[in-house]
């Protein structure tokens, strides 16, 4: 009997001592400083009230200029343990000045994917930018739903409404979902959410943000459908020629079902384009998860598969530091618009944040706000 | 919570009261540590942490 208690005091201890973090963590708000340019936040169930009260209803920031123009919805998180993502849309809440048009911004299109990181893949609770006025705590969250929020997983998924059979892990994926259903899985309403959003406010531009391996042949990029192709090739050239970066182009493919990038150009009006940045702490080979590897992005492993060719971006001893993801995505976000606007004026845009070089030279944290010094009404929890 | 999601959790209760059951029978050493680490992914999901 003495045996049966100490066992079962042992297992409890297990199940305090890892189930209580990651309760906390579920529980953990990260904060944002709505900017300037901040003009209202809703909620995504303003489009479609069966996400309404549910994990999958998430804040949506509008940032309207004062000139009427064209549209633009920037979705954040779909797959949380690419942060690199929700760093961007934060910098734009607090930093985007709009003039003309009005940008949305979904800083966690996948809510429940941010509140814990992928089972078994040893990635820390949080990671931490250090800024001017003390270190600022995020959550590191997981690809697709939580199976807290999403149980249990069919033996496969089949893409609503091609059929397409797919893995059983995608029927959680935020971007295996698109177009959505209405009665669908949780990622499905949620996907269908954006659809019913960028059909009734005419969304012209659509931008995924994520992160990919290094060892992954489609990272460093942006990828694009046809119609958004000469968008794409346009910001790959200006942000190659102008701000020295590289930032080649991939084509959606048209068999593959269920991605942004093809699904949102083929069910609307929008023109859709992902971008990815590398984030080598997703690569398989890393040494310890830690939130260095994710905040740095230097690896000597990944720098040993460099130097035996292994990899698709470059990549040396400085690693791929958040502040060269962010800072890409800013120049390139920036740049799809420039070259929008330059084709379709009146449906414009001019907006303007610091780019690559600025945040590489002063770090992303120098650009976020405190919290405990702005307006009540302006700190936004997520 | 959809039906099935319910009906996932009811499920895992049953045989998280079944191992139990198993465990205070057996007078095995090693089957009592199985059932214990058996044990442990399930309670984490009916408690909600994982």
């Amino acid at each position: 009997m003495m045996r049966k208690l100490l066992i079962l005091v042992v297992l409890a201890l297990i199940v305090l001592a890892g189930g209580i973090p990651l309760y906390i963590q579920r529980s953990y708000k990260e904060e944002v400083v709505a900017g300037p340019s901040v003009t209202d936040v809703f909620k995504l169930s303003k489009y479609f009230d069966g996400i309404k009260g549910t994990i999958a209803d998430t804040d949506v920031f509008e940032l309207k200029g004062a000139e009427e123009g064209g549209k633009t919805l920037i979705i954040a998180g779909t797959h949380a343990n690419e942060p690199s993502a929700a760093l961007l849309a934060y910098f734009f809440i607090e930093n985007l000045e709009v003039e003309k048009g009005t940008v949305y911004i979904i800083p966690h299109f996948n809510l429940s994917g941010s509140l814990g990181p992928q089972p078994g893949g040893g990635f820390p609770l949080y990671y931490f930018v250090d800024t001017p006025w003390g270190e600022k705590k995020f959550r590191m969250g997981d690809r697709g739903f939580q199976a807290l929020d999403q149980w249990p997983d069919p033996d496969v998924y089949v893409h609503y409404p091609d059929g397409q059979l797919l893995s059983y892990i995608d029927a959680r994926n935020t971007n295996r979902s698109w177009p959505g259903r209405p009665d669908g899985y949780l990622a499905e309403k949620v996907s269908f959410a954006a659809m019913e959003m960028i059909r009734n406010e005419g969304i012209d531009v659509v931008i995924d943000l994520h992160e990919a391996e290094a060892m992954y042949p489609v990272t460093n990029c942006i990828v694009a459908p046809e119609k958004s192709m000469p968008y794409a090739i346009g910001a790959a050239f200006y942000v190659k020629g102008r701000e020295k970066f590289e930032n080649h182009v991939e084509s959606s493919p048209a068999g593959y079902r269920g991605l942004s990038h093809r699904e949102i150009g083929d069910w609307s009006d929008a023109y859709p384009f992902l971008l990815e940045s590398p984030g080598v702490h997703l690569d398989q080979i890393t040494a310890a998860k830690t939130p260095e590897l994710i905040i740095d992005g230097i690896d000597p492993f990944v720098l040993k598969a460099g130097e035996k060719g292994l990899l698709f971006v470059p990549y040396d001893e400085n690693g791929f530091s958040m502040d060269r993801r962010v800072g890409q995505h800013s120049s390139v976000i920036q740049e799809i618009l420039s070259q929008w606007t330059k084709k379709n004026p009146d449906r414009g845009f001019k907006v303007s944040a610091p780019k690559h070089a600025d945040i590489v030279e002063n770090g992303l944290g120098f650009y976020f706000k405190d919290p405990s010094e702005a307006d009540e009404d302006k700190v936004f929890l997520q | 919570m959809t039906l099935i999601m319910f009906l996932y959790y009811v499920m895992t209760a049953y045989v998280v009261g079944m191992l139990i059951w198993n465990f205070i029978k057996t007078k095995d050493i090693n089957s009592e540590i199985l059932y214990a680490l058996a044990l442990l992914p399930l309670i984490l999901r009916l408690l909600r942490m994982r």
